[in-house]
């Protein structure tokens, strides 16, 4: 019996649940690390008005956040870039079995389809565009601009 | 695979390390040096403390939710009349406790400041009291006409050039600056009395003017106790029910600020310090 296989773009749950398990695995290893460095926030302020009040009070500690937002990202696209990069896959890709296209992945595409993690202008704006690409052209703005794919293998037999 | 992720995880706990420093649960504020409302320092300046910066710094501690006591580090001779009580009403005004800390001097304005705080520590010499005002200043006329230089009196107002030293003072005028003195002089006394509950018979000991060192301060009522930063973090942690994890905050200038300032034409100028007269006539 022949079989044949070949590769589709990945289905949108299966990204959508590579993305969940890579976020588990980022909040272990990178964001886990930064919790006693703005930890005091959560003890002190529960509400959004004491939050403000509290950094503006304490701008030791607002610069601090900045700074800790920004090696959390920086952490977060180095960690889906290396890998993608490196292995065409981060580890939810890889428990999903899905993978990005090309083979041979250049790094900065690996940098600039991810790049939507980064919570600062002008990145934050793939973080509203991307969805829609995703939902009407079954493909992130980020993916069209690194000319990458997410793709999956699908075995059929004629 | 597992390799980069192992490796970021390494990179995210050393860069992590850089963060955590601890925030502290009391304030330090230093208050060194002169007294004054503005901040203008430079190189042949000497250290000024700015009440609009203290002012400041006290009320961002008073509503910081991590600081839970409040330290002023005194080292100051005293200062303008008008930015010691500036500084002394913040203090009064913050609702956590706030514990004056008296290291060399802590003497007249700055004494002023301290007294409004919740408990006072003093080194047994530490020099303190000079509950007093002075506004003296040189006078030039005389040598101004050994070097036959004359002073072109223009006025509106007869008093306008009260206190210039290119002239003598009248005894009117004389009379009209003492006025002022002992004014301001009253609301000093006034507030050292209502803020350490003195008696009559205790404020007519110390209403002269002298200065005290802090042994003597201590039996006259206008230190709390002998000792330094041990018995201050002690009478904290008394209050707070919590170890005390100090930490000094006091206004950063940029190095922009400082540059400016070290360029300011008034740094040039020895000499000008001397003469200038500025609102700040009254010094406590």
């Amino acid at each position: 019996m022949k079989v044949s296989m070949h590769e589709m773009t990945a289905s949108l749950w299966k990204r959508a649940l590579a993305f969940v398990i890579d976020l588990s695995i980022i909040n272990l290893i990178v964001i886990s690390p930064f919790r006693n460095a703005i930890g005091e926030i959560f003890t002190n302020a529960s509400t959004f008005a004491e939050t403000y009040e509290f950094l503006i009070s304490n701008p030791d500690y607002l610069s601090r956040v900045y700074g800790v937002m920004i090696s959390v990202s920086a952490l977060a696209v180095m960690y889906f870039a290396l890998l993608e990069w490196k292995t065409n896959q981060t580890i939810g890709k890889y428990v999903m079995r899905i993978h990005v296209k090309p083979k041979s992945l250049k790094l900065w595409q690996a940098v600039v389809r991810n790049l939507e993690i980064v919570p600062f202008f002008p990145f934050v704006i793939l973080m509203f565009l991307d969805p829609v690409f995703l939902i009407f052209k079954n493909k992130r703005l980020s993916e069209i601009l690194s000319k990458t794919e997410t793709v999956e293998y699908h075995v059929w037999t004629p | 695979m597992l390799l980069i992720v192992l490796i970021i995880w390494a990179v995210s706990a050393v860069i992590a390390s850089f963060f955590s420093t601890e925030t502290g649960n009391v304030s330090q504020i230093p208050i060194t040096g002169v007294i004054r409302a503005n901040s203008e320092t430079g190189y042949f300046k000497e250290k000024v403390t700015s009440s609009d910066e203290v002012v400041e710094l006290i009320e961002k501690a008073d509503k910081n939710p991590l600081i839970k006591a409040i330290i002023l580090e005194i080292n100051s001779p005293g200062g303008s009349a008008v930015a010691s009580d500036e500084i002394a009403r913040a203090v009064k005004d913050a609702e956590k406790p706030v514990v004056a800390w008296i290291r060399e001097s802590g003497a007249s304005g700055a004494y002023w400041v301290a007294s409004s705080s919740d408990y006072i520590v003093a080194n047994r010499m530490s020099i303190t009291g000079s509950i007093g005002v002075i506004s003296s200043y040189l006078e030039f006329s005389g040598l101004l006409q050994d070097y036959n230089v004359s002073y072109q009196r223009l006025v509106a107002g007869e008093h306008k050039d009260i206190g210039s030293p290119f002239r003598k003072l009248s005894d009117e005028e004389k009379e009209i600056f003492q006025e002022y003195l002992d004014k301001v002089h009253e609301f000093f006394i006034e507030s050292v009395k209502e803020n350490r509950n003195l008696s009559d018979e205790q404020v007519k000991k110390i209403r002269d003017g002298r200065f005290f060192l802090g042994a003597e301060a201590k039996e006259l009522g206008l230190v709390d106790e002998l000792g330094g930063k041990k018995e201050v973090i002690r009478y904290i942690e008394s209050r707070i029910n919590e170890t005390a994890v100090i930490k000094k905050h006091e206004k950063k200038k940029s190095f922009f600020e400082m540059i400016l300032e070290s360029s300011s034409p008034k740094t040039t100028f020895f000499g000008k310090d001397l003469i200038s007269r500025d609102n700040s006539l009254i010094i406590t």
